[in-house]
């Protein structure tokens, strides 16, 4: 749900740039402005159906009205669970998840235009306690928006320009962006820009990471690593399992890169089995001229006989040159064949 | 118009020919051996295009200067280059760091002068990655082969 909310804001963040660009046509202007416009309307309309909402009544509180952020996410303070601390790995995750959602949504929120309502968000925002299914909770460390430090609220996407943690570095170039009644992406892949922007995203978030704990000198490191995969194999077996090993980070952050690190190597998973299919018949070839123990040197002089055969127009001295470099291919060189299918 | 025939043969050559040439630039190795080349390619070369990726988006979106995002591209490349890691794993600390200032250099002024000669072509960003890929994936196994 929020990847796909992501992939619109990007959308709409090329948008704003190509508006905002002196090159660019005015008429082409005129229908950013307009892609931008709408997408404000829908979005003030339907900002609830993001799901901010659910996920905050689904939210795992202490009885002290303080979000679980480790230990058990069973509702109890961890002061008293202390002996079970981090056993429940997979609830903590989830939460985490959901907590990194909120705070996404969140910051969205604040990127609309200040006038419209916004009830939870304003209040969370705030620090006060906001009441959900009639218990008061407070959410204040959520939000880390401009608008939450106390700065004045700054027109819909300006903000992105002022807050480097933003998301105008997952704009996509204009190409990218769909004119209405394109089809849809294919579901599931993703798209060489989407995997960029997410590794921008992942960038940014490692030099937030790293400013605060003063190692800016091993961002390059730490970016080489992030998308490193943990096995030398192909295919699926490049999906691996993250690990952000990097001290004092907090387990929202974590998260964060750990959910951006995953899309990132199910798309690099992606992309390397498709090389590999693509290489396995040249593959196969090799094995078959290694087993028949013909050299190289023999294969390639019987290459270049067959070839200049088949140029002469001579087939069937081209086909059995071709039966001379694979005798098992045979079969599908039947002299039948050699008609056109248009004949 | 060819027939079925005819490019079924246009085909047998052009495998075997690839396939002769490989086996040429692995000589003596097993058919494992190839394949994992093979696999530790492919590795690199999604490796590669992630960088790649990141580094024409920061070019094309103005976010710093060339010589400096391709400083931090390549050296991102070297430290991430499953194909390197592998060729330096017997090495000591002192040639590892020498031969990883080669790949570097080689690797940062070519991407620098990519861009730098880039005037008159057409910004096709998909288009672009994808030769820069597949020239600084190459460009290191020329190197790593030369060790």
């Amino acid at each position: 749900m929020v990847r796909e909310k992501q992939e619109k804001d990007a959308r709409i963040d090329a948008a704003y740039n190509l508006a905002n660009d002196k090159r660019t046509p005015s008429l082409m202007k005129k229908r950013m402005v307009s892609l931008i416009r709408t997408d404000n309307l829908d979005e003030r309309k339907t900002y609830d159906n993001w799901g901010l909402k659910a996920l905050l009544d689904d939210l795992k509180f202490n009885t002290n009205g303080t979000l679980v952020t480790s230990g058990n996410n069973d509702g109890s303070p961890t002061a008293i669970n202390k002996k079970k601390r981090y056993t429940d790995t997979e609830g903590m995750r989830e939460q985490m998840a959901k907590i990194e959602q909120i705070k996404y949504l969140l910051r969205r929120r604040n990127q609309l235009d200040p006038t419209i309502e916004r009830p939870i968000a304003d209040n969370l925002i705030s620090g006060n306690a906001v009441t959900i299914n009639g218990v008061p909770r407070t959410l204040e460390f959520l939000d880390t928006s401009p608008v939450s430090r106390g700065q004045p609220a700054v027109r819909n996407r300006d903000i992105r320009r002022l807050d480097p943690s933003g998301f105008a570095s997952s704009a996509v170039p204009l190409e990218q962006i769909p004119t209405q009644g394109a089809p849809a992406e294919e579901a599931g892949e993703q798209t060489p820009d989407e995997r960029t922007a997410d590794l921008s995203r992942t960038e940014e978030l490692l030099e937030q990471i790293l400013e605060k704990t003063g190692r800016t000198e091993e961002i390059d490191k730490k970016a080489a690593d992030a998308i490193k995969p943990t096995g030398l194999g192909v295919g699926a077996a490049i999906v691996p399992e993250i690990d952000v090993r990097i001290k004092g980070i907090d387990p929202a952050t974590a998260e964060q890169l750990r959910i951006l690190q995953t899309r990132v190597a199910k798309a690099n998973g992606a992309q390397a089995l498709r090389l590999q299919q693509q290489q396995e018949a040249t593959l196969q070839t090799v094995a078959q001229q290694l087993k028949s123990g013909q050299s190289p040197e023999e294969i390639e002089k019987l290459v270049a006989q067959g070839q200049s055969l088949l140029e002469g127009g001579d087939v069937e001295g081209a086909r059995n040159i071709a039966l001379q470099i694979n005798p098992a291919a045979g079969p599908s060189l039947d002299l039948t064949q050699k008609g056109s299918t248009h004949e | 118009m060819s027939s079925p025939l005819e490019n079924k043969l246009k085909e047998i050559f052009d495998s075997n020919r690839k396939a002769a040439e490989i086996i040429k630039k692995h000589p003596g190795q097993s058919f494992e051996q190839i394949k994992k080349t093979f696999d530790l390619n492919v590795s690199a070369h999604v490796i590669v295009s992630n960088h790649i990726g990141l580094f024409v988006s920061n070019v094309l979106n103005r976010k710093g200067d060339l010589a400096i995002l391709a400083g931090s591209a390549a050296k991102r490349i070297v430290l991430s280059d499953p194909r390197i890691a592998a060729a330096f794993q017997k090495l000591k600390p002192e040639e590892k760091a020498a031969r990883a200032e080669k790949i570097f250099d080689a690797l940062a002024s070519g991407l620098t002068s990519y861009f730098e000669n880039f005037k008159g072509k057409e910004l096709d960003r998909a288009a672009i990655i994808e030769e820069l890929t597949t020239k600084v994936t190459k460009k290191i196994a020329e190197i790593l082969s030369k060790f």
